[in-house]
Parts: C-alpha cells; structure tokens; sequence
C-alpha cells in the first residue's frame, strides 16, 4: 500500500537527515523507482534541504517582510530581494563577490569590494584597522577603504587583487593577498575563507593569535606563517618563523610546526595531512620529527621474493643521468647532496608517474618521500617536491594515461614544497627535504595496494628553468589486511 | 624561454577563469549533489573531488555553453562515485534510483528555481523557536544531539520539529507558487 504523503515526507526527512536504517533506505528506492511523483517529492524536499544548508545569506540577511530593528525604513527587505535574484548564480563564499566576478568575467567591471555583511552580530568597537593598502582592488564597485578605517568583529573583507595590511588590536599584522576572502573574528582571531594571507604575530599580547580555515585551526605561538584556503577545501600552513600549532576538528592534540614546516590538510573526512620538513644536510637525512629513510617499511627492495614491492616508472622519461627507480626502495637517502646515479627524477620539463605495487591490499599508515640536491647552478631546486599522491585497491592498476580519478584512482594527498618559497620575508630554500603524508586523526590514510605519485617538475622562480626533483627514497608505512600481527613499518 | 614564460601566463589566465566560473557555481552544484548525496559535509567532499577532475579537463570546456551544466556531469560521476565507496557508513539510495532522480533533477530545475525564490520570505514567517532549530541544524552546522542539549528536547522532538518546520516552509512556497501561478 502507498504512504500517505505525509509519511513519504517523514521516510524522505529521515534519509535528507541521515537517521535512517538500510532497510528504510531501500523502502524509499523502492517507492522511488516506482513512483515519479514520489521521486518529485523527494527532489523538492532534497532541494528544500539543500539551499538552507548552503546558503548562509539566509541566515544573516533579514528576511523580506520582517521587521529589522537596525532597518526603520525596510531598505534591507529589498535589498535582499535584490540578492534574491542573482542568488541562483551566486557563489555560497559571497554573494556580491561572486557577482563581481561574474562581472569581471565577462570584461565588465574592473573587479573590487569589500562586504560589509556580517556573519554575527558585529560589536560597537573596531577589533582591527586597515593598515597599508597596496593597490587593493574590492569585490563590491562602492568600496571606499582607507587606511585606518576599522574591522569590527565579524566583519567580512573580500579583496579582488592587491594586498591590504590588518593591525589586530592585539598586535598581530596580518596581510591579504587578493584574491581573498576574510573575515576578522575577535582582537586576536580571523577567519580565512579562501585566498592567502601573512600573519605575523610578535607582540605578547598576540601569542595564540588563531587563524581558522575550513579544515584546520591555526594558532600563532610568537612567530609568522602563511596561510592558504584554496576552493576544494584544502588548506596549507607555511611557517617562516617560530612556531605555529595546527589544531584539526576532532583531532586532539595540536601539531606543532616550526620554521621552516609546511602543513598541508586535504578535505575529508580522513583529514590526510601532509607535513614537509627540512632536513639536517647530511647522508644521515635527519628532521624534526619525520623519520629518516628506512629499510623496515613495506616498500623496501629487501622483502623476500613474491612479497617484494616493485616500482616502476609509468608515464614520462626518467633522465638518462638518472639512477634505477629501485634506488627509491633501497632504505635510505643519497650519501650527497648532488649525485644524480643514487637519485631518481625525470627529464626537465617532464611530468612522470611512478608506480609502487605493494603486492597485496595494506592499511596505507603514512607515505613519506625524500629529496636531497644542491649545487650552484641550480639552487636547490631539484629538491622541491611536488606530486600528487594516489591510490587504488584492487588487482589491477587503472591506467595513468588519461584522467587518474575517472580510472578510479584515489587522490590521496597533495605535496608542493614549492609554495613555500611564497613567504616573505623568503626562507633560502632548504636542500633536502621530506614529506609525510599522514591521518591526522591516526589511523589509515587509506586501504590499497598500488600507490601512484605523480611527479610536477619544480620551477626555478627566477629564471623560470622547469627541473626535475631528484627524489631519493620513498618509504611507506603499512599494515597488511586482515593480518594485523604482521605489522610491516612502524 | 620567452614561449615557456608565456605558457605559463596562460596557465594562469587558464586557471582564473576556472577558479571564477567554479566560484560562481558552487553552491548551484553543491545543490545538484544534495539531491543525491544529502549530508552537506559528503556533498562538499563530493564537489571537491569533481573540482579537481573538472581543472584536469578544463582545456575541453566549451565556453559558449553554460558552465554548470558541464560541471554536473562531473559532479554526477564524483557522487555515483562516492556511493559506492564511502557512502557504504551510511544507509543510502539505490544506484538505478540514483540515476532517476539525476535525470528528474535537470527537467525540475527551473522549477526549482523558482520555488527557492521564496524560501527567504518563508523563512521569515515561520515560528521563532523553528527557525531557531533550523539555524542551528543548518548555519551553526550542530549535531542534532547538540541542539537536543541546547533546547532541552529528546532527539525525536528535535527531529520532529526540524521536519515539521521543513514541511511548513514547503507548503509556504508551494502557497506562493499557486499565488503566482
């Protein structure tokens, strides 16, 4: 027998809310497929549950109609009916940024504003003020900010380009780089939506100065870093000088990093992180808290025969001064700084793939990778590390040749000691370097049995010379399945 | 050096109007996805996985087509995708129902559109303390336990009233539809 439309819309409410059990699921699909009003019903109710779950500007624009105590004259009811109407091409990061964009998509506009919509009720005093303005360009056209003018908390700042200094009244220094979107939250707090932004924090009242993003928290502890939010989520913590702890949602203790650290935090729920550490310079590989290269992880040249994890180079040219892609499983590093035969990089210019098979499906712990290279003609940057991390479970490996994701590859995490070279004032460029890609909750970043690093060519920023990294070690940490007393790696 | 130096600037150039063209209509697909992969915080790791696939074949974009349209064909594929692997934790549609409800979604649109328009002046008329669950489920992102604690209900009242608040938005844009009708 059919539900009556109001019990439809309880099993529909109880899937939308994620309460309900397999078996109802399924009573639903059923009703789904054989109902067309039902599947119509379910795409109102889903779209109804959407919008109030994407669209902040409901919650904090007054609502047409209502009556607004700071709104005598019912200007905001318009207002957002004007919004209104642009909403449905509108980005949920801001409404009238996205509306100049799409302006100055299309050659319209000079893009430029600043938003002064905010997302709690702002207080009566200014918690920050705008300091140098470098010719800053704002979302919204009727933009009109000088330097001194004050940021109360919540307030939401949304530069198009150029770069604007805040002075928090605690004395934390914070600068945007547009594009970016900012919101301050209190005298010693922001909020980084999306873009980049500088913070230094050297005056005592600033200690803990907090930047959160849509990831991770992160807590100056006397000292300066860059922060990245990027539009899928992905957030990056780059310190230059003392200490920052990074603090992730339900993960519960901090990660410190130091100078000279980088910290990457993928979306998802697994909260892949990705830590870049530079290391001591010598063939002994030493970092901070990354582990040397290894002989005792599950991708070393050393497992007995069936089991031995084989590598291969899947996609580019390695370089003819390149030494064997075994070389990366052997356990450990380069004995030098400069020795192409006991490192493993592709031709200039090239993006390569290499392939780990592990030979059977492992609980992935952590991935850690190693570069080590210097000389004077090219400074350092052959030991920049930047790849894409992925992963695949089954028998065979998905081609590398087109789209990985659409071959059902994983992305597992993304590594870009490049970036660091973006603070200011610039840290010289660390020689050797490691990467270690972890959960940060613990625990697994992921089940598989193949392990596919994309390479990227570094870029000399000066001379824009593209190069390749001299990788010298990969180690990976893994349990295998289902044999959990065999514990492979630490 | 001169053509690599240009390359690069067109990578760049290539980059911007993605990152504008995706800004734009990120919430519209974020929307798309929720009408199959409901939990917003999924839906997000969904339309992150389609972003990093939709920059990958960006070169194949068609400019004089609408952007959106393209983009749900990636945000399809990333969310037929997710339910079948991490979707696994939770209880879920069935695949062929999946598809249905993809290919119902497009026809329904514009009249979807429509209906959100009034969402903002229904919002405004329901009772305060439904709007204030609402908020809470939705802006402020709290668990259903939380907002339990917080309004010092069980989980089934809270439950209850979020839906019975739904059901009255609905019927308040479904009043308004026929008004304009």
């Amino acid at each position: 027998m059919d539900p009556s439309a109001e019990e439809l819309q309880s099993r529909i409410a109880a899937v939308l809310d994620g309460r309900a059990s397999d078996d109802e699921a399924t009573q639903l699909s059923q009703l789904l497929r054989d109902d067309p009003a039902a599947r119509d019903a379910w795409l109102f109710q889903a779209d109804l549950h959407a919008r109030l779950a994407v669209d902040e500007t409901l919650w904090t624009t007054p609502a047409p109609g209502a009556q607004d105590r700071n709104d005598p004259d019912g200007v905001a009811p318009a207002a957002a009916a004007f919004q209104e109407s642009s909403l449905l091409q509108g980005s949920w990061i801001g409404r009238r940024a996205a509306w100049a964009w799409s302006l100055a998509a299309a050659g319209l506009l000079a893009v430029s504003a600043w938003n002064l919509a905010p997302r709690t009720a702002p207080a009566e005093e200014p918690v920050a003020r705008f300091a140098r303005l470098d010719e800053c360009r704002w979302v919204a056209s009727d933009a009109s900010v000088q330097t001194g003018d004050g940021l109360r908390s919540g307030q939401r700042v949304e530069l198009s380009s150029g770069r604007a200094e805040i002075l928090f009244a605690s004395g934390a220094a914070v600068t945007l780089i547009g594009p970016a979107i900012f919101e301050t939250l209190s005298a010693n707090s922001a909020r980084l939506v999306i873009g980049q932004l500088k913070a230094v924090a050297q005056t005592p009242a600033s200690k803990g100065f907090t930047v959160q993003t849509r990831t991770a928290k992160l807590v100056d502890i006397g000292t300066e870093f860059v922060a990245t939010a990027s539009a899928d989520g992905y957030s990056r913590v780059d310190v230059s000088l003392g200490e920052v702890d990074v603090q992730l949602d339900g993960v519960a203790s901090p990660q410190r990093l130091f100078a000279g650290d980088a910290l990457g935090v993928e979306p998802g729920e697994r909260r892949v992180v990705s830590r870049i550490e530079r290391g001591d310079d010598t063939p002994n590989f030493r970092f901070p808290t990354i582990e040397p290269p290894s002989s005792a992880d599950a991708a070393d040249a050393s497992a007995p025969g069936r089991d031995r994890p084989m590598l291969q180079a899947v996609f580019g040219s390695l370089s003819k001064h390149s030494g064997p892609v075994e070389t990366l499983l052997d356990g450990r590093g380069q004995e030098a700084k400069d020795t192409p035969e006991q490192s493993v990089f592709f031709n200039d210019e090239e993006t390569g793939m290499l392939l780990l098979d592990l030979k059977r499906v492992m609980d992935v712990r952590k991935v850690n990778s190693y570069s080590w290279h210097g000389n004077v003609f090219r400074d350092r940057v052959r030991a920049t590390q930047r790849f894409s991390l992925y992963g695949f479970r089954g028998d065979e490996p998905p081609p590398v040749d087109g789209p990985l994701l659409e071959a059902g590859w994983e992305l597992i995490a993304r590594v870009d000691t490049e970036e660091y070279f973006r603070t200011s004032p610039a840290v010289r460029r660390p020689a050797q370097q490691a990467s270690s890609i972890t959960a940060a909750g613990g625990g697994p970043v992921g089940r598989y049995r193949y392990l596919l690093w994309h390479v990227i060519p570094s870029v000399e920023p000066t001379t824009k010379r593209i190069n390749g990294t001299l990788f010298g070690e990969f180690d990976v940490y893994a349990d295998p399945v289902g044999d959990p007393a065999a514990k492979q790696g630490r | 050096m001169e053509a690599k130096d240009e390359a690069a600037s067109d990578e760049r150039r290539s980059h911007d109007r993605f990152m504008r063209l995706f800004l734009q209509s990120e919430r519209e697909l974020l929307r798309y996805v929720m009408a199959i992969v409901p939990h917003v915080g999924d839906a997000r790791d969904v339309l992150q996985e389609a972003a990093v696939s939709l920059w990958a074949k960006f070169d194949q974009y068609d400019s004089a087509k609408p952007f959106v349209a393209w983009a749900c064909r990636f945000a399809l594929f990333e969310a037929k995708q997710f339910l079948r692997t991490e979707g696994r934790r939770k209880a879920k549609l069935a695949s062929d129902v999946v598809e249905l409800l993809a290919e119902r979604r497009q026809e329904l649109d514009e009249v979807l559109n429509a209906r959100l328009l009034h969402l903002p002046e229904c919002l405004g008329k329901l009772p305060e303390p439904q709007r204030a669950l609402l908020k809470g489920y939705y802006f402020d992102e709290d668990t259903v336990e939380a907002l339990a604690k917080k309004f010092d209900r069980s989980l089934e009242a809270v439950y209850k009233t979020l839906q019975r608040a739904r059901t009255a938005l609905a019927e308040c844009i479904q009043g308004k539809m026929r008004s304009l009708g």
